[in-house]
């Protein structure tokens, strides 16, 4: 549980209450986010997954329960700034979240506030546009890039402090399908190249499909968690939390529900088409 | 209509003015509108004239894109041309239309303010013609610096012009998209009297200043997110460093004060 090495985020009982509000934003809610692995947390509006990230990097403070990030304690005052470092975090609205005029100025914000010298930062910036492909970009004003391109440059911004876990709050909820896209394979290649924790919160099960481990939450607990697999073969419970279930795997549903058997927890077009195959083939 | 939105005026080139440092381009622009108002005889005008004529060829600024930005300004330099040519109590008349008698005194100070006015125009544009409103806010946030001796809240004013500038482009998009929202279901904003026009606002406005207010929270936290902390410790991506040409243009300014200064006691 405290195995600093493996985990990145630790949560433990933890529990959140939003001013003069009645219910629990979060509720008692234990889980973990390991070194290097994709999660994903699924809910519907108002079910407390934002509010969990944002316990995730001391933006809000536990009301009970304790959040670890990288072995430090959201609580104490004096690390706010080093788990903000640690666990970077990328919002839903690529405009609002964009501070400076020139698009390198964006992601040298961070470091500025850090106090890094100008020499290193000039390096570390320089990395973290190439690493979201945005090098071409960086003497553009941002008002000129489309939302896929902000997000990127959000990310950028967020990947020049080296941070150990990456926290997108709904960041494609605002973005076209291509945009979408852009960002995903981002995050993807930065997890798997760069070995960091990526914690995507998101209402696209397409998106859930692809992560490592995905956590559903409803009404501030978590009521389903497992790999993609487990959690979407079961489509009657994740239709009940007003979820849907990637498409595939309501069409594997629905197929062998009319007594085509194919197997059950098939989650994308490619494994659809090979599910296929072998059925004809054996036919 | 809100598609070639210009901040500031910046004309972009990369002249021996444009790469100058841009607080000794602040410093030295106040100096040189101190020196036009210590002028007072034609030949200081003329060496006033030659110094910006010099500035503005080096700066690769055409006059026509200057002397654009002195037309908003003609009433108030005709307004002032007149109330000279009638208030200066002068000796030696010209002629005389019934009581209003004309003097060399007042025609000469009436031109001479128009001048002053014309320069410190002029003056003032080609340095936000050559510095990016980016590198004016870096520069008055290093001018104001130490006034925060006294609270001056000099980064936190550096900042608030930055997030201005950043975000002006942002609410403008979304004007024109509230705007036309409201035209498809049919608001009015072109017909009526003023005050309906006015009163057509208030659909427009109402929901720009709630998105304004939704956009600065969000920023705030996202900011906040960054390990944003006020302006202690910070460092800065681009340094301002004076260099030679700074050297060089304060030299040529200074020279330009002296010229005046012992001009103005040989001859005023």
């Amino acid at each position: 549980m405290t195995n600093l090495e493996e985990n990145r985020i630790i949560a433990s009982n933890l529990s959140y209450t939003y001013p003069e509000a009645e219910r629990k934003a979060v509720d008692d809610v234990s889980m973990r986010v390991k070194k290097g692995e994709f999660l994903a947390i699924l809910g519907h509006n108002g079910s407390g997954k934002s509010t969990l990230a944002k316990l995730f990097n001391a933006l809000y403070v536990p009301g009970e329960g304790t959040v670890w990030v990288c072995g430090l304690n959201t609580r104490d005052d004096d690390l706010v700034f080093d788990i903000r470092e640690h666990a970077g975090m990328v919002f839903q609205n690529p405009d609002n979240q964009i501070v400076a005029t020139i698009v390198e100025g964006d992601v040298a914000f961070g470091l500025e506030n850090k106090g890094v010298p100008p020499e290193e930062m000039r390096v570390r910036i320089d990395d973290a546009l190439r690493a979201v492909n945005m090098s071409a970009y960086a003497k553009k004003a941002p008002n000129m890039l489309s939302g896929g391109q902000k997000q990127r440059v959000a990310i950028a911004g967020v990947l020049a402090m080296k941070p150990d876990v990456i926290i997108l709050d709904e960041s494609t909820a605002m973005l076209d399908p291509s945009g979408r896209r852009e960002v995903m394979n981002t995050v993807h290649r930065l997890n798997e190249e760069e070995g960091i924790s990526i914690v995507i919160i998101t209402h696209y099960m397409s998106e859930a499909a692809t992560a490592d481990y995905v956590i559903v939450m409803d009404e501030g607990k978590i009521a389903m968690s497992g790999t993609p697999r487990e959690v979407f073969t079961r489509v009657e419970k994740v239709r009940a939390l007003g979820l849907d279930v990637p498409e595939m795997t309501d069409l594997a549903n629905m197929l062998r529900k009319d007594g085509v058997m194919v197997r059950a927890d098939v989650l994308t077009v490619d494994e659809m088409v090979e599910e296929v195959c072998r059925l004809s083939s054996s036919i | 209509m809100l598609n070639d939105i210009t901040l500031g005026q910046y004309y972009p080139g990369d002249s021996a003015i444009h790469r100058m440092d841009p607080r000794m381009k602040l410093i030295l622009t106040i100096v040189y509108i101190v020196g036009v108002f210590m002028v007072g005889n034609l030949p200081g005008y003329v060496i006033a004239l030659a110094f910006l004529y010099i500035v503005v060829r080096i700066s690769g600024i055409r006059f026509s894109y200057l002397a654009k930005g002195v037309k908003p300004l003609r009433f108030i330099l005709l307004f002032t041309f007149i109330l000279n040519l009638f208030f200066v109590q002068g000796e030696t008349p010209i002629f005389t239309i019934g009581f209003f008698t004309l003097t060399r005194e007042a025609l000469s100070n009436a031109i001479f303010f128009a001048l002053r006015l014309v320069f410190l125009v002029m003056g003032t544009s080609v340095l936000t013609l050559t510095t990016s409103p980016m590198e004016l806010t870096d520069a008055l946030e290093h001018l104001m610096r130490p006034l925060g001796r006294f609270h001056f809240p000099a980064h936190e004013l550096a900042m608030m012009m930055t997030i201005a500038l950043r975000f002006i482009p942002t609410l403008l998009e979304e004007t024109d998209k509230i705007q036309k929202a409201q035209m498809a279901r049919g608001a009015d904003f072109e017909s009526g009297n003023l005050i309906d026009r006015a009163k057509a606002m208030i659909p427009l406005l109402v929901p720009l200043f709630v998105s304004a207010f939704r956009r600065a929270n969000d920023l705030a936290m996202a900011m906040e997110a960054r390990c944003y902390r006020g302006g202690e410790h910070r460092t800065r991506l681009r340094e301002l460093r004076y260099t030679r040409l700074d050297a060089y243009a304060a030299l040529a300014t200074a020279v330009f004060l002296m010229v005046t200064f012992v001009e103005g006691r040989l001859l005023g």
